[in-house]
């Protein structure tokens, strides 16, 4: 196994920039020493041409989402960072700042006090402590590192980088103060003993950070592309305003009240799903929907469901409306008309196997809620059981609604006569569009199989239904 | 605290501003003066003769109060008086009258003793005063911070001052602990001591300062002029600080242009980095309603009777008595001291710090509010840095 780092990559415009504001911020975050009275920021920045040497010696753990290792990391190139900054010099200034900030050390959490207390006791100076500052230019360069790094990588806690030991071997500090040399020693020291620092504690936690936010912002963004491209796939919604632009606020609280209703008929309190109506949840085979299946297909008898291809491969989403329709109306006409709350119904499918049968369709056992005799064409019973209490006298075609509704509502207004003399149409207008194909298919089969489970049980059909797709 | 120190001060003759710690007092109350941060309520009362309490609370991100007592040897009587009765020039800092410097006479040798405990932290602060001879006392302020848990750490700073004065020079030398700071402040009047008449003075001082743990040294020396114009009275106080290790020059000009207005300006320059800053201020006061300020005298304004009174008093005018007594000067003085004024306003800005601070004090009922807002115009458009209400009660 080999990693490949291009050096020559992150000699880029971009990334050095990209770094340098990183850095820029890195380095102002937190507060600022009272020695320094400004930013620090970064002049010049260079990775040099020269790159470090990285040698595994342990990958305890990979997966897709997690990784751990051992390298060993070395490097003696000509990176170089310049920084920039301005010292004060004004002695009692800073001291005037260090009793304040002693406290503040020593007593975290009562800072008003603190200030309180160190106005108290400030010696009043006069003109003594006035502002002095020293620009200062920084450049560290030659840097030579080694060390033993350990790298634990995780999807969701982020990454974890450990210095086994001291990683800065060297380094080259020159600065405005070089031709003073006991300054220039100073710095030196100072800048090697706060490297080491940088490298044992700041760089890890802040590598830390850093990671934590770019899986925690790619998750996020992921989940935002994810919700894009869903959108992207549904229909244009209409809005009221596209209805009328004038005024799109011109519909009677009635209608918005119904529109309500009509929406929220299509929830169900299924578990496992967001928003379950018909279309989104795919383990519900809705009345309507086998209804819609029934009416498009050719002839309507209960042994023999035939579909086309053409029935499932023209048409668009908005002749689905209609099936939704169908649902809605039909539960708003209950409410309305009858008297009978409506109701959902449940459909309970335990797969057993039947022993000794030849065919392996699963055993279904259909549920439905309490049937209110009085109101036969509204009442809803599931095809299922229409179905197996459907003697073999009646009529191909039962009447109770799982015709679509919206043909009941037709004809209630052109004929107002019983609900029974429905016309069932020649040809039905159910059009599916090609996305919902795959959906189609597993309801149907669903379907099939409700209809199969129940097969044996009767006595009227002897061979399973055959079906077409 | 700070008036209970002036009111010490004042009754036992001993002259706070002679000197070098307070000789950019005027400057400094104007162009720099503290804006209250927060809700802060104090009620301080005198308890018996010789010794005041005081509470505060205040509210900035939590709530947090404190106690503190205090204790003279001699009764303040004289000076002291509550917030109802005292009034606004006596308690609000501003425009610094200075006035001749005198050899202070006391005969006793009072103390004064302070303590304040802030609650819930527990930090203690206390304060001794203690005049040791006619002419010298000895100033004492310490903090401490108890280890209440693991995270805290205890912290005692002491600081020590022995102060010395007369009407020629003032001494002070101060130690602190913290850092081991050894410090010497001295101020020299010329031409002191001075008739009363001449109310104008010229100081040239100067402060040494070393912190031996940290080697950080410090030092400014400074000169002071502070007068009054001859015709109108109005005094003005100039002053030019140089600390020549550093290289910073500053100097400020001070003038009460009238008894409602003060303004300043100061202008600091670098020699070795070539930075300048100007800062401008000014105070603003306001009369009662009641009260009116005398109109000046316009002779021809005046009744006929009144004028020829005048004229009959101005023969028989000695010169020596018109300068006591119709001096300009005094009368300026006087009649700063007697204006029965209602609230003060002060304003300043800063040229380098971009930095505008306004302050309002004033009195309410019997109370005595400040409040202040401290803003920051560095990056376009001004934003808010500080801002705060002071409500202060005492009996």
């Amino acid at each position: 196994m080999s990693f490949q780092i291009n050096w020559e990559a992150i000699e880029k415009q971009s990334f050095s920039s990209y770094t340098r504001e990183l850095l820029n911020e890195a380095l102002n975050s937190g507060k600022r020493p009272n020695i320094l009275s400004s930013d620090i920021k970064i002049m010049d920045l260079n990775f040099g041409h020269i790159s470090p040497d990285f040698e595994i010696l342990e990958i305890g753990d990979l997966g897709p989402d997690r990784f751990r290792g051992i390298f060993k990391f070395k490097y003696d190139g000509d990176a170089s960072v310049t920084v920039n900054t301005k010292v004060s010099a004004s002695p009692l200034r800073i001291y005037n700042d260090n009793i304040y900030d002693d406290l503040v050390d020593k007593n975290k959490g009562y800072k008003r006090d603190c200030q309180q207390l160190a106005e108290f006791v400030k010696p009043q100076f006069n003109g003594s402590d006035s502002d002095f500052d020293i620009p200062l230019n920084l450049t560290l360069g030659k840097f030579k590192l080694s060390s033993i790094i350990i790298i634990v990588f995780n999807k969701t806690k982020g990454l974890t980088l450990v210095f086994k030991n001291d990683p800065l071997e060297s380094i080259e500090v020159s600065s405005t103060f070089d031709r003073i040399k006991p300054i220039a020693k100073f710095l030196q020291k100072t800048i090697e003993t706060q490297i080491s620092e940088l490298f044992k504690e700041f760089l890890p936690s802040y590598l830390y950070k850093f990671s934590l936010k770019y899986t925690t912002q790619s998750l996020l963004q992921f989940h935002q592309d994810l919700l894009n491209e869903e959108q992207d796939i549904e229909e244009k919604r209409v809005l009221l305003k596209d209805l009328d632009p004038e005024f799109p606020l011109r519909i009677s609280p009635g209608s918005l009240m119904r529109l309500t209703r009509l929406a929220s008929s299509r929830q169900t309190l299924a578990l496992g799903g967001a928003l379950s109506c018909d279309r989104m949840n795919d383990d519900v085979v809705t009345k309507s929907f086998a209804n819609a299946i029934l009416a498009s297909s050719d002839n309507l008898s209960w042994n023999r469901i035939h579909l086309r291809n053409s029935d499932v491969q023209i048409g668009s989403m908005g002749n689905k409306l209609e099936i939704i329709k169908d649902l809605q109306a039909r539960s708003f006409f209950k409410n309305a008309h009858d008297g009978v709350k409506p109701k959902r119904r449940v459909v309970k499918l335990k797969k057993q196997r039947v022993s000794g049968d030849t065919s392996s369709f699963a055993e279904t056992s259909v549920e439905s809620p309490p049937l209110s005799a009085s109101s036969p064409p509204s009442t809803g019973s599931t095809l299922v059981e229409e179905e197996t209490e459907t003697p073999p006298e009646r009529p191909l075609f039962p009447q109770p609604n799982y015709l679509s509704s919206l043909q009941f509502k037709l004809a209630k207004k052109t004929e107002p006569g019983p609900p029974t003399a429905f016309k069932v149409p020649e040809k039905p207008t159910h059009h599916i569009d090609k996305l919902e194909h795959l959906k189609i298919q597993s309801r149907r089969l669903k379907l099939d199989k409700l209809l199969a489970a129940h097969q044996p049980s009767s006595p009227f059909y002897d061979s399973p239904p055959p079906y077409y797709l | 605290m700070e008036y209970i120190q002036k009111c010490f001060y004042s009754s036992t003759n001993w002259n706070q501003y002679n000197s070098y710690s307070t000789f950019l007092e005027t400057s400094k109350q104007i162009l720099d003066f503290p804006v209250p941060s927060g809700f802060n309520l104090n009620v301080s009362a005198k308890n018996a003769e010789y010794s005041y309490s005081s509470v505060s609370l205040s509210q900035f991100g939590e709530l947090a109060g404190s106690f503190s007592y205090l204790y003279s040897s001699i009764d303040l009587a004289p000076s002291y008086s509550d917030s109802k009765s005292a009034s606004l020039q006596s308690i609000i800092e501003g425009y610094r009258l200075l006035s001749p410097p005198k050899n202070p006479t006391y005969d006793k040798r009072p103390a004064l003793l302070y303590g304040k405990m802030y609650l819930p932290s527990q930090f203690l602060e206390g304060m001794l005063v203690k005049r040791l001879s006619e002419n010298s006392q000895l100033l004492v302020k310490f903090i401490n911070t108890p280890k209440l848990n693991k995270l805290s750490n205890t912290t005692t700073i002491m600081n020590l001052s022995y102060q010395r004065q007369s009407a020629k020079s003032a001494q002070e030398f101060v130690f602190s602990t913290n850092e081991a700071l050894f410090g010497l402040r001295y101020i020299y009047n010329l031409g002191a001591p001075t008739s009363s008449m001449d109310s104008s003075l010229f100081s040239v001082g100067c402060e040494l300062w070393c912190a031996t743990q940290s080697l950080a040294p410090g030092m400014s020396t400074g000169i002071r002029y502070s007068t009054h114009l001859t015709s109108s009275g109005k005094p003005l106080t100039m002053t030019l600080v140089m600390n020549p290790l550093l290289g910073s020059i500053e100097s400020t000009y001070a003038i009460k242009t009238n008894i409602l207005s003060t303004f300043v300006s100061k202008y600091s320059f670098n020699i070795y980095s070539y930075e300048s800053d100007l800062s401008l201020g000014c105070h603003l006061w306001r009369l009662n309603a009641s009260s009116k300020p005398a109109p000046d005298y316009n002779f021809n304004k005046l009744e006929e009777i009144e004028q020829k009174r005048l004229v009959e008093n101005f023969k028989h005018i000695k010169p020596s008595k018109l300068m006591l007594d119709n001096n300009s000067t005094t009368q300026f003085v006087n009649r700063h001291e007697t204006s029965d004024f209602k609230s003060s306003l002060k304003c300043s800005t800063s040229l380098s710090k971009k930095q505008v601070s306004l302050l309002w004090e004033g009195k309410f009922k019997d109370w005595l509010l400040s409040t202040g807002v401290k803003m920051d115009y560095k990056d376009q458009g001004l934003r808010n840095v500080g801002y705060g209400l002071d409500l202060q009660y005492s009996s």
